[in-house]
């Protein structure tokens, strides 16, 4: 009866969220609609000027890890490279296909590759996302919109291309754009980032350089670049200063909803399609973090009655959650926790390691190699 | 030639569905409204829904399950059967993963002793995997009461319950029972819910450990576990189709267009989730959701907008069956493709059906080899 009670409460409160979201016009007073609810805001345009940013000069902290499994174990901190011709034998078996292309331009750090993947597949997603960051800080603004606009085009229902496109438009005082784009993305639910495509390929090229399967697969998802994740979060902070300058000209219909979109791409980057990285979870939980602080925290989050502040007492805890994982396998506290267990594990339980990365996420291969070492 | 035949028989099956649909779908009235019947999120089904007979548990046996042949499997000569494990190597196998409740299931799975599920059950009673095997076991076991059917569903929903999958198969198990109000809060539960998982992934992942642990190479363990799975889900959600389209009728026969509408929606919403690839997923998923797409839409008037792009329910009926042919297509391409594989690219394969689904893997065989 309690379940039926509640299912029917969850009923009635989605037909009332049908009905807010219906209403020509949302109420000038502060909204008190449950704040994860999908789809349902859109900010009005035109949106409040933000200031465009200088291209940005820090340095991106998510971009690369500080870090390389393989080289740390076998190769003292030199970066895995191929030479052309230890690659050209793997680009041959693959028909020199996009995605060979551009495993052989990661392992070999050829331009040529990513040029020759362009002209030969120019309409395919993930080497157009390849080139937009491979080629970012040599492109002229014109030529990067070209790219991203690329990106889009091959990746309709990718919300990542919306989210890049949303946050180049911010840097460049493009806000209304920006916002235009991140309504887009709304219709998306996932964003898909190739992660598990990319180790998988590069994973091949090295292997029939010559790697065991333990070395291939290690140096493959260490190898793994996540520049968007630096993007997505300024693109959270973005939207974070947006609301504000929303709210600042009495629009807090607009601020709510361009907060509802930051809470979405946080829960979006956190659960990528595919392959998914503690980076994933770390950016992901951050962004919505940073978006709710900016809330009320008595207010709804969810129709499952959970409130604001309820939302970041469950993010603190999957953050400890994720503090306590990475300190129960590298007791030394170093910044890639994973080299204390990699260096205990055979190289059987390795491929397994890196597997069960691909297959369920790195949160869920670390948790399995935590209990293999015997830790609970 | 198993797997085939099995395509043979489900693309009959489809297709004698789709007649019969088809011809009840002229005795139907116009729908009042025009609206796309695609759009997410907006309609919802009336209650209480109009009462459904109940029906008994369908004694047919699922005709896609899929334990097709494959290459590697051959390659060890037998005949696409998995090789066994000694109760040595299986506890061994236990004992190396301190009984963790993903090496219980497994080792269930490859001995079939129950007393392992048992184990898993009560070592483990809040993991999502444990309570989604134990339903699975239950659900195919004809000596399983309603009652310990139910029991092993709310315990899924429970521990996994951003997962659709557990409200779906719920909801059948409902609709199976007669309860139909309750089916259609289970559907509305589920639809907001964007995971779908049936852990086949990570299914295949343990099994290959397994079979690594007893001695096998990389490429046998791989073949061995890749095409081991039952899919009791995907008949389960196969009735839940047909179930949604009858309550559809019952629904438009009781005069209340909108809440048809909302269940069509719902059961293609199913379809869409089957045919979208996961981790481990085999291409009888994609066609079960295919099947059941072209199920309801069949039921419908294909005049009607299918979405605001102007494409009719019909336009999508068309896309629909060349999808259906050209997933025949690629197994029939890629099979012999298989066979010829090196050790390395079954390796691939066998990883690449495991992280991005079956259909993804085949069709890079076929891009790999037909250039």
């Amino acid at each position: 009866m309690k379940g039926r009670t509640f299912l029917i409460l969850m009923a009635g409160l989605m037909i009332l969220a049908v009905v807010l979201v219906r209403r020509p016009r949302p109420s000038p007073t502060a909204p008190a609609e449950p704040f994860s609810a999908r789809g349902a805001l859109k900010p009005r345009l035109p949106a409040p000027r933000m200031p465009a940013a200088a291209r940005a000069v820090e340095p991106q902290p998510v971009d690369s890890r500080p870090t390389n499994l393989l080289s740390r174990l076998l190769k003292d901190g030199e970066a895995l490279t191929l030479r052309r011709e230890q690659v050209e034998p793997y680009l041959e078996a693959s028909h020199r296909s996009a995605e060979s292309l551009l495993a052989a331009f990661r392992v070999t750090d050829d331009p040529a590759l990513l040029r020759e993947a362009l002209e030969q597949h120019p309409t395919d997603p993930q080497v157009n996302f390849a080139a937009y960051f491979a080629l970012k800080n040599e492109m002229t603004p014109e030529e990067r919109r070209q790219r991203l606009e690329a990106f889009k085009q091959s990746a309709p229902d990718n919300a990542l291309a919306s989210y890049l496109s949303a946050q180049d438009y911010f840097q460049s005082g493009q806000t209304d754009q920006a916002v235009q784009e991140l309504v887009a993305a709304l219709s998306n639910p996932r964003i898909r980032d190739y992660s598990g495509d990319f180790i998988q390929n590069i994973e091949e090229a090295y292997r029939a350089a010559g790697y065991s399967e333990g070395e291939a697969k290690a140096a493959a998802a260490y190898a793994l670049p996540l520049p968007q994740l630096a993007e997505l979060r300024r693109l959270g902070q973005n939207l974070g200063e947006l609301s504000s300058l929303y709210r600042q000209a009495g629009d807090d219909a607009s601020a709510q909803a361009a907060l509802q979109m930051g809470v979405a791409l946080g829960r979006q980057v956190a659960e990528p399609s595919g392959s998914s990285y503690l980076l994933h979870d770390l950016v992901g939980l951050g962004i919505e973090r940073q978006v709710l602080e900016r809330m009320d925290p008595g207010s709804p989050y969810d129709t499952s009655g959970r409130t604001v502040q309820d939302r970041l007492n469950e993010l603190a805890e999957h953050r400890e959650e994720i503090r306590q994982l990475q300190g129960a396998v590298d007791p030394d506290g170093r910044w890639d926790s994973l080299a204390g267990v990699l260096q205990s594990l055979s190289e059987q339980d390795l491929i397994s390691f890196f597997d069960r990365i691909k297959v369920s996420g790195e949160m869920e291969a670390l948790r399995w190699a935590r209990a293999r070492l015997g830790g609970r | 030639m198993k797997r085939n035949a099995v395509a043979v028989v489900v693309a009959g099956l489809v297709v004698a569905g789709w007649v019969l649909h088809h011809r009840a779908d002229r005795a139907m009235p116009t729908p009042p409204e025009m609206e796309p019947v695609s759009a997410r999120g907006v309609l919802k089904p009336r209650l209480p829904a109009p009462r459904m007979s109940t029906r008994a548990a369908p004694l047919e046996t699922p005709t896609e399950n899929p334990r097709p042949t494959n290459a590697f499997a051959r390659l060890l000569n037998n005949d696409g059967n998995p090789p066994e494990l000694s109760r040595a190597q299986v506890e061994s196998y236990l004992a190396m993963n301190r009984r963790s409740a993903e090496s219980l299931l497994t080792a269930f799975r490859l001995t079939g002793d129950r007393a392992l599920l048992q184990e898993a059950s009560e070592k483990y009673p809040n993991d999502a995997r444990v309570n989604y095997a134990a339903w699975s076991a239950a659900h195919l076991d004809d000596a399983s009461s309603p009652e310990a059917v139910r029991a092993r569903l709310d315990a899924f929903k429970q521990s996994a319950p951003d997962n659709a999958l557990a409200n779906y198969l719920s909801a059948q198990h409902y609709f199976q029972s007669g309860q139909s109000d309750q089916a259609v809060e289970e559907l509305i539960a589920a639809f907001g819910k964007p995971n779908f998982r049936d852990y086949s992934g990570e299914f295949i992942q343990n099994l290959e450990e397994a079979y690594r642990a007893a001695g096998y190479s990389e490429g046998e363990a791989r073949a061995a576990a890749g095409y081991s799975q039952d899919s009791p889900q995907l008949f389960a959600l196969r009735e839940l189709g047909r179930s949604l389209g009858d309550l559809a009728t019952r629904y438009r026969q009781a005069g209340d267009e909108p809440s048809a509408r909302a269940v069509l929606q719902i059961g293609l919403d199913v379809g869409r989730r089957l045919d979208e690839s996961a981790g481990g997923s085999l291409l009888t998923r994609n066609l079960a959701g295919v099947a059941i797409e072209r199920r309801l839409l069949g039921a419908m008037d294909p005049n009607t907008p299918h979405d605001d792009t102007g494409r009719t329910v019909q336009d999508q009926l068309d896309g629909l069956a060349q999808r259906f042919d050209s997933l025949r297509g690629l197994w029939r391409q890629a099979e012999p493709m298989l066979q010829g594989m090196s050790d390395q690219d079954l390796i691939s394969y066998f990883d690449r059906l495991k992280a991005f689904g079956e259909l993804e893997a085949l069709q890079w065989v076929v891009n790999r080899q037909d250039r």
